[in-house]
């Protein structure tokens, strides 16, 4: 294959892997809490006298193209938008809700969306249990949450303000690098740091504001241009592909009498 | 004899070349900091004056596709939301080092922290200070200024280098960076870093893809005149040369 060939192959293959990114966040458009990937393309494009001035003496090729090395996740905050339910929470700030998968890992995810399962323990849709466990027993007549995290109930036959938990907030040295666990969650990584726990108020985890909930950060508008970019690349990739063909097969027939 | 074939082969050779440059800038539309080739074909008789002395010219026909060098023109620069984003205004590279010590130079401020905390391109060469020290934050996120000042929970750890480099003195080395023929061309340059945004290539599609069209009716023509040829010389052979 030619090295014009080999340029336009991985034009088309790294745009195709930009498409999957961009569907992706555009499936996540209305998930609750969703942060969106970017993509980040660098070239391969090596010369030969480059090579030579790095790596004098040792036998190597040029190459040619562009690769997709890395799909970055960007954290900025979504919209906030009014549930209804007042276990509903979202933050206002860097923080994430920490929530228990076993006995072992704690994750962590921005989705607020909570209810209490069958022992009054504030669980996610999943049905994770919420660290530190916080356990609303009895009936109640109302519930709040205020911005500082407090969990408050009113009785149902006492007419009495309880505080039931205290909610806390993870914060992460480097957010960036947390590990996408599925289902809304990330794990910490030995790049992201621990998660550092915090009440929630007036510090960087920011607080907490209940009854709404914290819109996913895809921006239509950006994914459908980001989109059609990708598309019109894969297109220019496909041109560049055929022009080389063609110009080969010129090539082959130059050599025919 | 056959001085033709050569000159057809020398536009069909320059045609392939110039094909792989356009494929390459067409295939790096997308990636941050990329710029494209600024290529020329020039006539064969005075590369072998030049290099061959006068008697050389009279062998020489046909064309060779030279790089003049790299295309500095700045790409737009694109908000990303990620603090890790450092886009370049004006003039300049940003200085990397590789793992064997080597500099190179980048426009793509997309980094990231190396596992000693060290900030680094994807690639995983180190960022250099203006004393030429890489810089370390660790596990923090860095604040960084317009003015290239890195700062690490308010504390500042450095600024970021940043320098010119004359456009026929780049080569591409792949990972988006360039290494310099000549370190001692390098000039120190103002930086003016935008965290949180990225430049985006300077490869113009409909340029590039136009003069794709034309590089490849350029390249049919000479085939055609390169098959011309060698039917004369066929010709020559079968029939001038029977007895």
């Amino acid at each position: 294959m030619s090295q014009g060939m080999e340029a336009a192959r991985t034009g088309m293959l790294q745009h195709e892997r930009n498409l999957e990114v961009i569907a992706n966040n555009l499936a996540n458009v209305n998930t609750v809490g969703y942060k969106r990937l970017a993509v980040h393309f660098r070239d391969l494009l090596s010369t030969q006298k480059a090579l030579d001035v790095l790596f004098a003496g040792a036998d190597r090729s040029p190459s040619a193209g562009v690769e997709l090395d890395a799909t970055p996740r960007i954290f900025d905050p979504g919209a906030l938008f009014t549930s209804g339910d007042p276990l509903s929470m979202a933050i206002v700030g860097d923080g994430f809700f920490p929530v228990r998968l076993d006995a072992t890992t704690v994750a962590y995810t921005r989705d607020g969306t909570f209810s209490h399962d069958v022992e009054g323990f504030l669980v996610t849709t999943d049905g994770y249990r919420l660290e530190p466990p916080t356990q609303i027993l009895g009936a109640v007549a109302e519930l709040y949450v205020t911005p500082e995290g407090v969990v408050r109930r009113r009785g149902l036959v006492d007419d009495a303000l309880e505080d039931v938990g205290q909610l806390q907030l993870a914060l992460f040295a480097d957010q960036a690098r947390l590990q996408s666990a599925g289902k809304n969650l990330f794990v910490a990584t030995a790049e992201s740091g621990e998660a550092q726990l915090a009440d929630p108020g007036t510090g960087a985890a920011g607080h907490i504001v209940a009854g709404m909930l914290e819109t996913s950060n895809v921006n239509m508008a950006t994914e459908l241009s980001n989109l059609i970019v990708a598309q019109r690349a894969y297109q220019f990739n496909l041109v560049a592909f055929q022009t080389a063909n063609e110009m080969l097969q010129q090539l082959n027939e130059a050599t025919r009498t | 004899m056959g001085r033709g074939l050569y000159t057809a082969a020398s536009a069909m050779l320059a045609g392939l070349e110039r094909q792989l440059s356009l494929a390459n800038m067409v295939a790096n539309v997308n990636t941050p900091g990329f710029k494209g080739d600024q290529t020329t074909t020039r006539s064969f008789p005075s590369v072998l004056a030049m290099a061959g002395g006068g008697g050389a010219a009279r062998l020489g026909s046909g064309v060779l596709m030279e790089h003049v060098g790299v295309d500095l023109r700045p790409g737009p620069l694109q908000a990303t939301g990620s603090p890790w984003d450092m886009g370049l205004e004006g003039a300049g590279f940003f200085v990397v080092e590789d793992a064997n010590g080597g500099l190179r130079l980048t426009r793509d401020g997309h980094l990231v922290t190396d596992t000693e905390g060290f900030l680094a391109t994807t690639s995983g060469h180190r960022l250099l200070s203006q004393e030429n020290a890489p810089l370390q934050v660790g596990n923090a996120t860095a604040e960084i200024g317009r003015d290239g000042a890195v700062f690490v929970e308010g504390e500042r750890i450095g600024t970021i280098r940043v320098v010119t480099a004359p456009a026929d003195g780049l080569l591409r080395a792949g990972g988006s960076s360039f290494v310099v023929v000549d370190a001692g061309a390098l000039e120190p340059a103002t930086p003016e870093v935008v965290q949180g945004s990225l430049e985006g290539s300077n490869v113009n599609t409909t340029q590039a893809l136009t003069a794709m069209v034309s590089v490849a009716r350029a390249y049919e023509s000479a085939q055609r005149i390169f098959t011309m040829q060698n039917q004369i010389l066929a010709r020559t052979v079968s029939e001038v040369g029977r007895v």
